[in-house]
């Protein structure tokens, strides 16, 4: 059957009965019905396809609006989101200053407290020093009204008494030993005791204190009480002692007569700090033409043999000499002669110069130490010199001064040799106290180890 | 004649036939044709469906993800706050701690300062008085007076005030 007789139509009655008259063709009886079927399972499909396009539609719409939902929701967190984070950001911010701001016044107050720490330490330690200055000024004044009165005794007693607390004042630094005014300064070793003897001061025409360990000085008073008969009060300078067998022999320098000018002598005792008794009728030493004679300072070469050294003024053109001359065996007399000139005046920092001399031997060299420049001012000195023996010739091959003006202290000079018991070379010297400079300042007493090494000495710290 | 007078007053069989039959293949045409775009409708729907439904399963997710940053932007934040409080509060303490520390540290100083002046003072009044004692042991009276009489402002003011 093909398709076209598919959709024919199905005949009528009389095409039926009329069927048979045109031939013996026949119908197949389904033919009337195949298109109803065909528009039924076509309209089915239709309207399948329809309720599935609408159940797809409104899915759709309904997924729409959700994803639109969604969308808004996520633009609205998202704003929320970047205003939180703006506001985190600015929080963060004000935290992170915040936080600055008190390290900042941690460190401020940290600070601050260690100022005020260190002005409490100030404050106590001024408290100190104030309380010692009180004392000291106490003691000194004490010292110069019994000077006044004539008792030298409590005077002593006085300055013994404050002696340590103003040494404490002006410190231990740069070898201070004794805070009063000590100028030109001797030490003598005797058994376990150290006797240091100086220039005339509060203490009397020749100072003595005494100490056990070179740190801590008791004021003895005047080694010397009564002058030779020659000499006169107020300017008994730079004294040294030599012990001679049982007797200590004490040279210094006094005015001679009317002369004005200075000349040595010698005093004797039986114990180091004295009483040294001086009945001589002349000086030693005395030469009024070369302007007077100072700075007595004994020498015992290796030999045993001892000599006397000291300075000459100079006068008329001619400079300050160092000279030595031997003593006589029992050290109050010089041996018969002339003295030996060791040493003048060459080097510039000496501006002219020269004093103080202190021999010693050091490995088998004779090493003169000795003041150079004005005693009065900052530019004073010590220096040394080579010598050939203990009458000289001496030479001073450095060409600068071995100490000069340091923290601490200013105008070094006067020094003295000594060797403690253990054999240690010591050098002690004046010096003024920095910005008190001049007399009538004090000169106090320092003392400073020295060490030779290839024949040149060094000063310690 | 009757059939003759059927026969031209209606439609001869074979025409009617196929106006039929062209009248049923548009029917058919025409239901295909629906079905077909029917078909074709669905199908566009179906996919901008799925489509649809992706995107919204993105944005979904991405919408979790922003929820969970701002909560966790919003803990921070609010973490951040309170460091800021309390770094406050301790900006306040330190500062009123530094402000007292200052004001004793000023009057310390001025103590300091004060202290100062009488060392100084007292210094000058010893130096002087050391000075007048070396002159009175050389004999210098005069000088010794005169060096007291320079010194006794500073000696003066070095004393503690009292009545």
């Amino acid at each position: 059957m093909t398709v076209e007789a598919l959709l024919t139509p199905p005949a009528r009655g009389d095409d039926a009965e009329a069927a048979p008259a045109a031939g013996p063709s026949r119908q197949p009886p389904y033919r009337g019905r195949v298109p109803v079927v065909v528009v039924v399972v076509l309209g089915s499909l239709i309207a399948a396809a329809i309720v599935y396009d609408a159940v797809i539609h409104s899915e759709l719409h309904r997924t729409q609006r959700s994803l639109a939902l969604a969308e808004h929701r996520l633009g609205q967190t998202r704003s929320a989101d970047a205003t939180t984070e703006s506001a985190l950001t600015s929080a963060t911010a004000v935290r992170n200053n915040r936080r600055q701001a008190v390290a900042q016044t941690t460190a401020e107050v940290t600070a601050t407290r260690q100022n005020l720490n260190s002005a409490s330490r100030t404050s106590f330690i001024q408290s100190l020093n104030i309380a010692a200055l009180h004392t000291c000024l106490t003691g000194v004044s004490n010292a110069a009204a019994a000077i006044a009165s004539v008792d030298l005794p409590a005077a002593v007693n006085s300055m013994t008494s404050v002696s340590s607390v103003c040494l404490s004042l002006d410190g231990s630094g740069g070898g201070l030993a004794y805070p009063f005014d000590f100028p030109d300064p001797f030490i003598l070793t005797a058994g376990s005791q150290y006797y240091a003897f100086a220039t005339n001061s509060a203490a009397g025409n020749i100072q003595v204190i005494q100490s056990a360990d070179l740190s801590h000085w008791t004021t003895v008073g005047d080694a010397l009480p009564h002058l030779a008969p020659w000499a006169q009060p107020g300017a008994t300078w730079a004294p040294s002692v030599l012990q001679r067998g049982a007797s200590y022999v004490l040279y210094y320098s006094a005015v001679y007569g009317s002369s004005n000018e200075q000349c040595i002598s010698a005093a004797v005792a039986t114990q180091p700090q004295g009483p040294y008794v001086d009945n001589s009728q002349s000086p030693i030493v005395c030469q009024l033409a070369l302007g007077g004679s100072i700075d007595p300072s004994p020498f015992v070469d290796t030999d045993g043999t001892p000599y006397l050294q000291w300075k000459s003024q100079g006068a008329d053109g001619q400079p300050a000499t160092l000279w030595s001359q031997p003593l006589t065996p029992d050290g109050t007399s010089l041996v018969a002669g002339t003295p030996t000139a060791m040493l003048q005046p060459d080097r510039g920092w000496q501006h002219g110069y020269i004093e103080g001399p202190s021999m010693v031997v050091s490995g088998g060299q004779y090493l003169l130490f000795y003041s150079g420049s004005d005693w009065k001012t900052a530019s004073y000195a010590v220096g040394f010199a080579d010598c050939s023996g203990p009458l000289g010739p001496c030479t001073d091959r450095s060409g600068q001064s071995l100490l000069a003006s340091q923290p601490g202290l200013s105008g070094p000079g006067g020094p003295a040799m000594f060797t403690d018991p253990q054999g240690n070379l010591w050098m002690a010297f004046h010096a003024w106290l920095p910005d008190k400079v001049g007399f009538p300042y004090s000169r106090p007493l320092f003392l400073r180890r020295i060490s030779v090494a290839g024949g040149v000495p060094q000063v310690a710290p | 004649m009757d059939t003759d007078s059927d026969h031209s007053s209606t439609e001869p069989p074979d025409h009617d036939q196929r106006q039929r039959r062209h009248r049923l293949l548009a029917a058919y045409a025409t239901g295909l044709a629906l079905l077909a775009t029917t078909v074709v409708v669905g199908a566009a729907s179906h996919a901008t469906l799925r489509s649809t439904q992706t995107s919204l399963t993105s944005v979904q997710a991405e919408l979790r993800r922003a929820t969970a940053h701002l909560a966790a932007t919003r803990a921070e934040l609010s973490t951040v706050t309170s460091q800021s409080g309390s770094a406050r509060s301790s900006l306040a303490t330190e500062s009123a701690q530094l402000s007292a520390d200052q004001t004793e540290l000023a009057s310390a100083e001025v103590n300091v300062f004060a202290k100062g002046v009488s060392i100084s003072e007292l210094d000058a009044c010893l130096s002087s008085v050391e000075r007048a004692l070396n002159q009175i042991s050389l004999g210098d009276q005069s000088g010794a007076a005169t060096t007291i009489s320079g010194a006794s402002a500073s000696c003066r003011a070095a004393e503690p005030a009292g009545p």
